[in-house]
């Protein structure tokens, strides 16, 4: 199961888009998605479409792979669609079958959200195939650094979010082998009723998250001897800086923005 | 320079409701180690070795007596962080010290940490690695790396703050004889190419033959403390202490005992080869005795 979410998992391929500053990346993807929310008309689509498809052709992922992203929230997107297929109301009705009923408006409706949804999914996942987790983390946070002077604690939410990258791997490996031990006990994870698979998988749990917190405790201790000491005045060994590039893909996404809305709204 | 006069550390333990009692972990401890020595810990479990790590880069603070590094009290918080970038700390377990996700920026933690600008950050990070012999995996993973090879990364983080001195605190204990070898050997060229003060604490004595002084703690106290040759003539006393001499120790001894005269100390297995092969050529270092 945990296989199947690649949402999230970096595709190297060395492409200009896998160079650009996380920062641009960030803002092209939330730029996009605000984009997809306000258009009045299947035009803007049209727009959407085009603009994701060249980005993800010049990215070098793989259509298929941005696809299996998809997988994961088909249920979710056919149930959206047809919550809205089945109680928009309207007088421009297309089918009916006792209370259910298809109107023109709701089946407008319904194609509008599976399009919203699959442009979300895709342009998000492009940004994470496309950038390591702590490129993205260091983006954040300085995107969002000047919250700092309202006292969000952005730069421990970034450190809190790379030290969760560096271990996952590593408690995902020890979650691995408790699984094997306890089966070598004779725990079975695939027989029994519902309370006994949960007693199987607190079994897991618990020695996990006992491991977990004393993981936590070490890597406190080494950060302190290492001299650790907050946010104030650290400085980067690989700081963000914006290049050519950088200026030129804002002009783009600038542009991209202006049209769609444009195109989506108003015609 | 590290010197303690009189160290203590307690602390409180509830034995019931609203009665206290004071544990003394370390019990007015006086050390004084000089500048580019070699000094190993031994002591057996419990006997308040990492208790003592931790006060030598102001983890930990005294709760009596006073310890100086290099000339500054680390009780006073004003000098926490000047402490910890004269002596750093490797810790047991490999995984549990690692910050990044990637080699070179793991070893550049305490560089951003201290403020040091990009370009020296970079300067640094590569000649540490160049130092401990890992700068071909500056971009990896640390995940795929072997447990010496991560524990010489926590090293070389260390060593891109210019430091002093280096504890380690049962970092070979979690790695195989192979990881332990090469952590030693890059902490023997430290100490001899770069003078840097080692302090290795360790349960493995075949480790500590090659430090300036062995100091050996019970309860909290150095109760032994002098050259290998020293400390591990007087096997009966270790065996007090709870600890073993190292094999080639107790092969000599029972050589000396059965007749054979050796007359240089063998604390290592390679001594004893030295020994048998001068015998063998007759260079006249061991002699067969009579036993009368
Ligand atoms: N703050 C504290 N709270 C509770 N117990 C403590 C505290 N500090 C130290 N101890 C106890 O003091 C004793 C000495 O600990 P220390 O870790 O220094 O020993 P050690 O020589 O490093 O042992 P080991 O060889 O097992 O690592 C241990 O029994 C430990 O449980
Ligand atoms: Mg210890």
């Amino acid at each position: 199961m945990l296989r199947d979410i690649t949402i999230g998992q970096y595709y190297p391929t060395g492409s200009i888009i896998h160079k650009l500053d996380p920062r641009v990346k960030l803002a092209g993807t939330f730029l996009f998605i605000i984009s997809i929310f306000t258009f009045e008309n299947f035009l803007g689509y049209v727009v959407s479409l085009i603009y994701l498809g060249t980005v993800i052709f010049i990215s070098g992922v793989p259509l298929k792979y941005i696809l299996k992203g998809v997988k994961p929230i088909i249920f979710l997107i056919v149930f959206t669609a047809a919550i809205h297929l089945f109680f928009t109301s309207g007088d421009d009705v297309l089918w009916k079958f006792y209370a259910l009923k298809i109107t023109f408006t709701g089946l407008k409706k319904a194609a509008f959200m599976v399009i919203r949804l699959l442009f979300l999914i895709t342009g998000s996942s492009i940004m994470t195939y496309t950038t390591t987790p702590n490129r993205l983390t260091e983006g954040i946070e300085k995107s969002f650094g000047p919250l700092k002077k309202l006292h969000i604690p952005v730069h421990e939410f970034a450190l809190m979010m790379s030290l969760a990258l560096r271990f996952i791997p590593i408690l995902m490996e020890e979650a691995d082998k408790i699984i094997k031990a306890q089966s070598s006990r004779g725990a079975d994870f695939e027989e029994g009723n519902i309370f006994k698979k949960i007693s199987v998988v607190v079994s897991i749990l618990i020695p996990l998250l006992v491991s977990a917190m004393e993981r936590a405790r070490d890597l406190a201790l080494a950060m302190d001897a290492r001299c650790y000491h907050g946010g104030e005045g650290r400085t980067k060994m690989k700081p963000l800086r914006y290049t050519e590039k950088d200026y030129i893909s804002y002009c783009i996404i600038f542009v991209y923005m202006v049209s769609s809305v444009a195109i989506g709204r108003f015609i | 320079m590290i010197k303690s006069e009189n160290l203590v550390y307690e602390y409180k333990r509830n034995i019931s409701d609203n009665k206290e009692d004071r544990i003394r972990v370390l019990d007015g401890l006086n050390i004084d180690i000089e500048d580019g020595q070699f000094i190993s810990i031994v002591g057996h479990n419990g006997s308040g070795k990492s208790t003592l790590a931790r006060h030598l880069n102001a983890l930990l603070m005294p709760t009596g007596g006073t310890l100086w590094v290099n000339g500054m009290d680390t009780s006073d918080e004003n000098n926490t962080l000047s402490i910890r970038q004269n002596t750093g700390m490797v810790f047991q377990n490999p995984d549990n010290q690692i910050v990044a996700s990637v080699v070179e920026e793991d070893v550049a933690f305490a560089l951003e940490n201290i403020g040091v600008p990009t370009d020296d950050i970079w300067r640094r990070v590569e000649k540490s690695l160049a130092t401990v012999g890992m700068i071909k995996y500056r971009e990896d993973a640390p995940n795929h790396l072997s447990g010496g090879q991560k524990q010489r990364i926590a090293i070389a983080g260390i060593l891109a703050m210019k430091p002093r001195c280096i504890v380690l605190d049962e970092s070979t204990a979690m790695l195989d004889p192979g990881g332990r070898k090469e952590v030693i050997d890059a902490v023997r060229e430290l100490n001899s190419k770069e003078h840097i003060n080692i302090i290795l604490i360790t349960h493995y004595m075949e480790e500590t033959i090659y430090s300036d002084r062995i100091f050996v703690m019970n309860r909290g106290r150095i109760v032994m403390d002098g050259p290998p040759e020293h400390i591990f003539s007087d096997i009966s006393m270790l065996k007090k202490y709870n600890l073993e001499a190292p094999q080639a120790v107790y092969i000599a001894d029972r050589l000396r005992k059965e007749g054979f005269v050796i007359n240089k100390p063998v604390l290592s297995m390679d001594d004893l080869v030295s020994v048998f092969a001068d015998y063998k050529i007759g260079v006249g270092n061991v002699d067969r005795g009579k036993k009368s």
